[in-house]
């Protein structure tokens, strides 16, 4: 990207966030449901402990399973939806408009998903998390908090090299609705999103701690409330930028194949 | 290759696609299964050259390869073989940079921000290209006056009906004042009125800055008003590269004559000369060879009582353009 002309890319931004912003009833709609998620997994748990009779499940307590799900919360909040937003594209011609500009079609992809992420921190998360912090009486230590940030950034790229491939495979397949699908619900289930990943089964927590999942969702939650400890949190870190690293390398190939699939889609 | 005047030089592109065509049958689940793959060969080696500030009409039926070539050239498409320059760079290789000289209309693909109103796709346009304030401004009237956008304008673009939208797009293509306007079939949609106030628009603005058109259109009034260049191209071929006026002799030495008369009797007399085009009951159309309108019988049978009216002119563009393309389809 030449960034002697990269005005133009927080132009698409703006224009970006406007669209966004013109539906305000799906907005308040969005917001609601953002807000009432973790508040339903809140139910649930404390279902769970009450009948069972335990303080503790494999050394979580209730508040820290609560805690976990609103930052699972938070963190749907702010993964932006990258391989729908390209499906979108090849579908209804929207690659055209922006390949016609002097605009390079992944940069407004990779600039939108930043812009999308501020918007959504501020919109979402933000709140969430202050309301997180207030109701739980939640006191975190400086180096938690450091662990924490880092965690999220890992799970940002991860999430988002995730999301291009996805998209990318719409160039090739055009409709691949069905497999989006599929990829939330395996990647949202491997990475912790219904129950946290130590509470599984040995033989199945066994094959998450290989695979990059776990960064997308349990890593952060996981530290943020405590089940994994400073030490044990720099080793995970550390295995996430390894992660990050591989499927950076991955998307820059699947991207070189993908770019003369352009022709494909019809545009 | 690179030449001063020309913005385009364009050097047997070739182009094929894969593709598959559905096997018909009554079940539709087999059907779906069943798949006769084949190449088409949009492009079949297609060479010219557009000079600066000139209006290119590109010409062909529909599924010549029309479309396909300007992809290339814009940048979106790469050809399997061939060259091409645009302001002597390989499109290709080089899209963002001379995307930042062309603009893009294209019938088939929306370019506005559909939930939002047109003016946003403007403001858009003002800010990628960084075009100052005043000169926004004063393009932005321009346009609304000649284009009649004053009511729609601040309207959102999904309300607008399909020839308001072309009308946004056009505007949002050109607001750069870009080298070259490629417009794919731009006035698909428009009223008449707008019609002629964008060929105009696109006239003055080819006067005023110099820019290039090169336009595809199936509209025989547009081609007569904007050609001057035109280039047919048909399965993937250049089959005619010239003027406008070259065009129209393509049919040799013939002319059309329009004779009036008071009974269909009189008019039947003619048929025999030439080709009939339009025949009714007091008027017929013949389509004549120059050198026989000269001869003593045909201009005694014009002069002869009985025909009201009569006019000889060159054959009309519409008439030349499908009598080639049902030539071309003849010769296969």
């Amino acid at each position: 990207m030449s960034f002697l002309h990269a005005q133009r890319y927080i132009e698409y931004s703006k224009a970006l966030l406007k669209r966004r912003l013109a539906f305000k009833m799906d907005l308040a709609i969005i917001t609601f449901f953002q807000v009432i998620s973790p508040l339903v997994m809140l139910f649930v748990w404390t279902a769970i402990y009450l009948s069972s009779g335990v303080s503790t499940i494999n050394h979580f307590t209730l508040s820290q399973i609560i805690t976990y799900f609103f930052i699972v919360a938070i963190i749907y909040a702010i993964t932006p939806d990258i391989s729908w937003g390209v499906l979108g594209d090849v579908r209804n011609g929207n690659v055209f408009a922006i390949l016609t500009r002097p605009l390079s079609y992944v940069w407004t992809l990779i600039i939108g998903s930043f812009a999308n992420i501020a918007f959504d921190t501020l919109a979402f998360a933000l709140p969430i998390m202050i309301i997180l912090i207030f109701a739980a009486h939640i006191s975190l230590p400086i180096i938690t908090w450091l662990l924490f940030i880092v965690s999220m950034l890992i799970m940002l790229v991860i999430t988002l090299m995730f999301e291009f491939m996805m998209g990318y495979l719409a160039f090739f397949m055009i409709e691949i609705s069905g497999l989006i699908s599929i990829y939330g619900f395996v990647s949202g289930f491997l990475g912790g999103s219904l129950v946290p990943l130590n509470l599984l089964p040995q033989s199945i927590s066994s094959i998450t701690s290989v695979l990059p999942f776990q960064f997308m969702l349990y890593t952060p939650a996981a530290i943020f409330t405590g089940a994994i400890d400073a030490q044990q949190a720099v080793g995970s870190i550390e295995f996430g930028i390894l992660w990050a690293v591989v499927l950076l390398g991955l998307d820059f190939v699947i991207w070189y194949a993908a770019k003369r699939h352009v022709d494909a889609v019809g545009v | 290759m690179a030449s001063t005047d020309h913005v385009i030089e364009v050097a047997n592109l070739r182009k094929s696609f894969k593709s598959y065509e559905s096997m018909s049958g009554k079940k539709i689940f087999l059907a779906s299964l069943r798949r006769r793959y084949f190449t088409k060969h949009a492009l079949n080696g297609v060479s010219f050259s557009v000079k600066k500030g000139e209006r290119v009409m590109l010409l062909g039926e529909n599924g010549s390869g029309k479309s396909t070539l300007i992809k290339i050239m814009v940048g979106i498409l790469h050809p399997d073989s061939g060259d091409a320059r645009v302001f002597g760079l390989t499109p290709w290789e080089n899209r963002i940079k001379i995307a930042w000289d062309y603009g893009m209309v294209s019938g088939a693909h929306n370019q506005m921000f559909w939930n939002l109103p047109a003016v946003d796709t403007f403001e858009y346009v003002k800010g990628l290209y960084e075009i100052p304030d005043r000169e926004y401004k004063k393009r932005l009237d321009y346009f609304i006056r000649i284009l009649n956008l004053e009511e729609i304008y601040k309207k959102q673009v999904r309300l607008l009906s399909l020839g308001e939208r072309m009308k946004c797009n056009f505007v949002a293509s050109v607001l750069h004042l870009p080298k070259i306007v490629f417009l794919d079939e731009a006035t698909v949609g428009m009223d008449l009125s707008s019609v002629i106030n964008l060929r105009e628009a696109v006239l003055d603005m080819q006067r005023t800055y110099g820019i290039t058109f090169f336009m595809t259109t199936h509209i025989v009034d547009e081609i007569k008003a904007l050609g001057e260049h035109v280039i047919i191209i048909d399965k993937g071929r250049v089959v005619f590269d010239g003027t406008k006026s070259q065009l129209q002799q393509l049919l040799g030495s013939k002319k059309q004559s329009e004779i009036r008369f008071e009974q269909e009797m009189v008019g039947l007399r003619f048929a025999k000369y030439g080709k009939v085009i339009e025949r009714a009951p007091d008027h017929l159309k013949i389509e004549i060879d120059a050198s026989k309108l000269k001869s003593k019988e045909i201009v005694n049978l014009l002069n002869s009582e009985g025909v009201v009216d009569y006019n000889v002119s060159e054959p009309d563009l519409g008439y030349v353009l499908a009598r080639f393309y049902k030539m071309k389809r003849e010769k296969g």
